[in-house]
């Protein structure tokens, strides 16, 4: 620990550490910053963070002299008898002045801004206080719509060159592919060549862009930011089991998914998988909203309450007979309700997907389960498609349950089971509606609380973003009933309806 | 000293019997005789018909309301519309404040882009006419002048639906509503100035 001294305070400090990081975090001084990230390498070109350090020093006749120089936080580290002013006259009025040259030329589009609202420029504006520009030159124009490929267009006005995009592409991917072009006030960020971005990670540009110049075309013009309740999660996409938000708006409807900090999983960032693709979370047509039963033949929507219990009937029926599948979207506390349903079948797992081949060496992994370590450790095994395969013929009853089972399963098995008796746990009947004597509405992931324990063993609690729709209910609140009423049924005291 | 004692004198007819049981001794105060001019009549009698009389020659106010418009000043808040620009352009951006500012939450705003790429116009804004309660808080909002105040009282309908107003039914051409947006300049800009 290092003893510096802070605004005239003595505070202690770890030894090294990043003084704006030190600053902001620990003694929540909130000095603005924009080049500035922690993940990245500091190149102190926004010059908002400037403070005075102080430097005293004894001159050989004894007497103390004083010297006062601005600069920047960002790049200092903590080293004993460090002196800082934070908030003094000149750090001050250095900062508003940086301020000011940026706003010079930034255009007034917050209100159609997909940033405005967590924009750190606009913060900080307010911060300072100066609401009238002073400058009487026009605003610089500048190309506002430039398309950067799939993911991320850019705004060359709003833009105000931290370069913080450049240093993401070389640092963390370590493969360029943004720079900055011509020189002084001509210059500008581009894509080498005007090539389209690649890679696997360019939605993380619109996070760490400070302004609304890097945004997500996803999400372009969708909400506005302030209209949205961030949901603490876990991404469900593949076995690393990143830290994310879930944004909701206001009519229960996901409009973003984006990075929660957490240094031991994902850090800053999250792949554009686990980004783009939540559409079946807005899923409200195909969706399976009241349980259906097989009555003479047609699958009808009947009350939940009479699904369960012919549910529970065909399961206690099937005994050994019965093959249960669950899908690896289960959560942990799923994982261990579905065993002891299934406690009696013949042949019983979890579906274990193929790998997708999409893992990279920094976040994605290849294994599309997400919680293929929990389930193990709640008791149940991994089924691939030849012990599935030889299963099904033999069985007398199939139990599918949870989220996207028939999507991840391959068509041969779906094709094994349509010839069998179902009982079916999921969000959409798809493909199966011949064979299905019991469809059961389920929950997604964004819909139910639970546990999953990603591929380093880290376990991690996932949380209810959105109500599922009409009778549906999460998997484990069904697949509990379901054995409550095997379980009195078994015992003769069958309920009175 | 019993709580009778404590009230004023004049208020302790309205009491009723004192706690002794004696009722207290009414005193009538006004006028109960008529006099001679009073108990005739006939003279307020033709002091009315005159009156009458006189003002059968007046000029008449009253309007036929609803079908006759009666003016309004601008500062009548009455329903909330948006403005369409003489080009045909429809002013909104769909920034949302007003959606965001409104304590009814009678605003939805389905944001879109426009023919030009870089600027968003709204798809649809439905006010909900059942939610709205005419504060104009959205109109005090709105950075681009688009949500205004018009001078249109007759909301009623005769079916839930009709009181959802769509984009079609808001956009008002916007000199009609000159005088409103002239107004709540001189207004805002006296009411909100700068603190500092």
């Amino acid at each position: 620990m290092a003893k510096i001294k802070v605004n005239g305070r003595e505070v202690e400090a770890p030894d090294g550490a990043n003084l704006l990081l030190f600053l902001n975090d620990t003694l929540g001084l909130n000095i603005p910053h924009y080049c500035f990230h922690p993940a990245l390498e500091k190149v102190g070109s926004c010059r908002m963070c400037q403070v005075e350090f102080v430097m005293r020093r004894k001159d050989p006749d004894g007497k103390e002299s004083v010297r006062r120089v601005l600069g920047v936080s960002c790049r200092e580290t903590v080293r004993d008898g460090l002196e800082v002013e934070t908030h003094g006259e000149a750090a001050r009025r250095a900062r508003k002045e940086a301020m000011e040259f940026l706003l010079v030329n930034h255009p007034l589009d917050c209100p159609i801004c997909d940033k405005a609202g967590e924009c750190r420029l606009q913060d900080y504006a307010y911060q300072t206080g100066q609401l009238e520009g002073r400058t009487i030159e026009p605003r610089r124009k500048e190309e506002k719509l430039v398309d950067l490929g799939e993911v991320i267009l850019l705004d060359r006005e709003r833009c105000i060159l931290c370069t913080r995009c450049v240093r993401f592409f070389k640092h963390f991917e370590g493969r360029a592919q943004l720079g900055v072009v011509e020189r002084g006030d001509r210059s500008h960020i581009a894509a080498f060549y005007d090539q389209p971005l690649t890679g696997n990670y360019q939605g993380n540009l619109a996070d760490i862009c400070p302004v609304g110049a890097l945004t997500l075309k996803k999400f372009r013009f969708k909400q506005r930011s302030w209209d949205l309740t961030p949901v603490p999660s876990i991404c469900p996409l593949c076995s690393r089991g990143c830290n994310i938000f879930v944004d909701v708006a206001r009519h229960g409807v996901v409009r973003r998914i984006r990075p929660r900090l957490e240094p031991e999983v994902n850090g800053y960032f999250i792949c554009d998988q686990g980004r783009l693709e939540f559409d079946d979370l807005n899923m409200v047509e195909e969706r399976l909203r009241f349980a259906r039963v097989r009555r003479e033949g047609r699958l009808v929507e009947r009350p939940m309450e009479e699904a369960l219990a012919e549910a529970a009937r065909l399961v206690r029926e099937a005994g050994e007979g019965l093959l249960a599948l669950a899908s690896p979207f289960l959560t942990v506390e799923e994982g261990e309700a579905f065993l002891a349903l299934t406690e009696k079948a013949g042949f019983k797992g979890f579906w274990s997907p193929p790998p997708t081949g999409l893992g990279d060496r920094h976040l994605r992994t290849d294994d599309p389960c997400p919680n293929r370590r929990g389930l193990e450790k709640a008791g149940l095994q991994a089924v691939h498609k030849e012990a599935l395969a030889a299963a099904i013929p033999s069985a007398s009853l199939v139990f599918l349950a949870g989220e996207r089972i028939l999507r991840l399963l391959p068509p041969e098995v779906l094709s094994l089971c349509a010839v069998k008796h179902v009982i079916l746990l999921e969000r959409v009947l798809g493909g199966l509606e011949g064979a299905v004597q019991v469809a059961l509405p389920g929950a997604s992931w964004a819909e139910k609380s639970g546990t999953f324990v990603n591929a380093d063993g880290r376990k991690q609690r996932i949380s209810p973003a959105l109500r599922p729709p009409g009778e549906a209910a999460p998997d484990g609140r069904i697949l509990e009933e379901i054995r409550r009423l095997v379980l009195l049924q078994g015992s003769g005291k069958e309920e009175e309806k | 000293m019993s709580g009778y004692d404590q009230v004023p004198e004049a208020a302790r007819p309205f009491l009723g019997p004192t706690p002794s049981g004696k009722p207290v001794p009414v005193k009538v105060l006004r006028k109960d005789r008529l006099d001679w001019k009073e108990k005739v009549a006939l003279i307020e009698i033709f002091k009315g018909m005159g009156f009458t009389l006189r003002e059968m020659f007046r000029p008449r106010f009253t309007i036929q309301f609803p079908e006759e418009p009666f003016p309004r000043h601008p500062s009548v808040k009455g329903r909330p519309v948006l403005a369409k620009n003489p080009d045909g352009s429809i002013r909104c951006v769909s920034c949302g404040l007003c959606e965001f500012v409104c304590p009814a939450r009678a605003i939805t705003i389905d944001p879109g882009e426009t023919s030009d790429p870089i600027q968003r116009e709204p798809r649809d804004f439905q006010i909900d006419m059942l939610r709205c309660i005419l504060c104009g808080m959205c109109e005090e909002a709105c950075p681009e002048e688009a949500i205004l105040m018009s001078d249109e009282l007759l909301m009623a309908t005769d079916a839930r639906p009709k009181a959802l107003h769509h984009l079609e039914d808001l956009l008002v051409p916007v000199e009609k509503l000159q005088e409103r947006i002239d107004y709540t300049k001189r207004m805002y800009r006296k009411w909100n100035r700068p603190q500092s």
